[in-house]
């Protein structure tokens, strides 16, 4: 009886060290009520400095409450600016994202290969003073009063999501404006168009 | 010379020009007049639509500029950063080949028609195609032309057609809220629209042209 409670304490501790191990290579979304909370393996990190050192990714307060609300009820536990899938279908968890770099706004996917993690640009959007602007209410007779970050990432719906099968697309939106969806293959974005 | 590269040669000599020639192309830009901004929308946004479809394109334009957050003038609504897709490319050229030129010329009938009858309250349209978005959930579907969904804001009244309704508003300043500069109705594609040189290579030698000639592309319907 003692024996195999010890084996089971050995057990469950590989087993915990294993997950702790896999958590730290693994990006990460934490999504609470206040904040969202970003993850990045330090592979990662070096891989996204090397990219761009200017850039850096939204703030969860810069949103306003209509996308904060569309994406979550579309992509529960995900935040507009960070999403955690493994898009390639590689067997390991990669991350798309979208921040600012000095004048530019860009939707990057950071793809992980294990050790190394390669930067994939998907769009890049050129939005002065991006944090204030004007959101169109979606309700008829409601003034457009809210302000923030317009774009934000989302899953590939529907078709597009069918047609890559394993793999995830990574939808980009403008809101109430343009849509883009891209898949990634061999580190490179392609756009997904039905025909 | 081998003889197929010779041949070869010749036919791009001889047919390449015909090729190229026939393929108007018009530019687009934000300083157009607003028939052409409007022209130049419908075209990348519909050409592979049907005329309802065109025109139901071509409303959602004045709709926007009627509700007044999306632009103050026709061209400043069709250029409004990410609204309409193919304003972000890099080469905004309308390319009409032969086989686009029914769907061109729909297009302008499909502006001076929008114009006649006016704005129809659809603000917002896109093509599952391209993406389904999901900001469509957030509003009230009106209908389906070819591949375009239209919407109203959540709680708007949908138009009873969403392309022509057949009814030309009698009185001007029930159809759309027309800028100072709004130029109508003119004909749109001669005065406004300056199409672009094409150098024509000529045939270099007579003995050359007794070559058989491809014959040239008969234009046809819409694209897509």
């Amino acid at each position: 009886m003692k024996t195999s409670f010890k084996n089971l304490l050995v057990a469950s501790s590989i087993i915990m060290s294993f997950q702790s191990f896999a958590q730290t290579s693994s990006p990460q979304v934490k999504v609470t009520e206040q904040s969202v909370q970003i993850d990045l393996p330090l592979e990662a990190k070096e891989a996204l400095k090397k990219w761009n050192s200017d850039f850096s990714i939204f703030d969860q307060k810069n949103y306003s409450a209509s996308i904060k609300k569309l994406v979550e009820e579309i992509n529960p536990n995900s935040a507009p600016m960070a999403w955690v899938a493994d898009f390639d279908n590689s067997g390991t968890l990669d991350i798309a994202l979208l921040g600012q770099a000095k004048k530019a706004q860009f939707a990057i996917a950071l793809m992980n290969h294990g050790k190394t993690w390669q930067v994939v640009q998907l769009e890049r959007w050129e939005l002065p003073n991006i944090e204030k602007t004007l959101i169109p209410a979606s309700e008829e007779g409601v003034p457009d009063t809210e302000k923030g970050i317009p774009i934000y990432i989302l899953p590939a719906q529907g078709e597009h999501a069918e047609k890559l099968g394993k793999k995830k697309g990574i939808q980009t939106e403008y809101y109430l404006g343009t849509a883009k969806v891209f898949e990634v293959s061999k580190d490179k974005a392609l756009q997904v168009i039905l025909k | 010379m081998n003889k197929m590269a010779l041949f070869f040669i010749v036919q791009v000599i001889l047919v390449g020009p015909v090729h190229f020639a026939i393929a108007a192309r018009y530019a687009c830009g934000p300083n157009d007049s607003a028939d052409q901004c409007l022209l130049c929308n419908c075209y990348h946004e519909a050409r592979g639509e049907k005329f309802d479809g065109k025109v139901g394109v071509t409303k959602v334009v004045l709709s926007r500029l009627e509700a007044k957050n999306y632009g103050n003038s026709i061209c400043g609504v069709v250029y409004k950063k990410y609204q309409f897709q193919w304003t972000a490319m890099k080469d905004r050229t309308m390319v009409v080949k032969p086989r686009d030129q029914k769907s061109f010329e729909d297009c302008k009938e499909a502006v001076e028609v929008s114009k006649k009858e006016g704005a129809n309250g659809v603000l917002y349209f896109m093509n599952p195609e391209t993406a389904a978005t999901g900001w469509a959930k957030k509003l009230k579907k009106c209908g389906v032309i070819g591949r375009h969904h239209f919407y109203v804001k959540s709680g708007g009244i949908c138009p009873e057609k969403l392309g022509t309704n057949g009814k030309p508003s009698k009185n001007r300043a029930q159809r759309v809220a027309i800028p100072p500069n709004y130029s109508s109705p003119r004909p749109i594609a001669k005065p406004s629209v300056k199409p672009i040189a094409i150098p024509i290579v000529k045939p270099i030698s007579n003995e050359e042209n007794r070559l058989p000639r491809k014959p040239a592309r008969q234009p046809g319907k819409g694209t897509n």
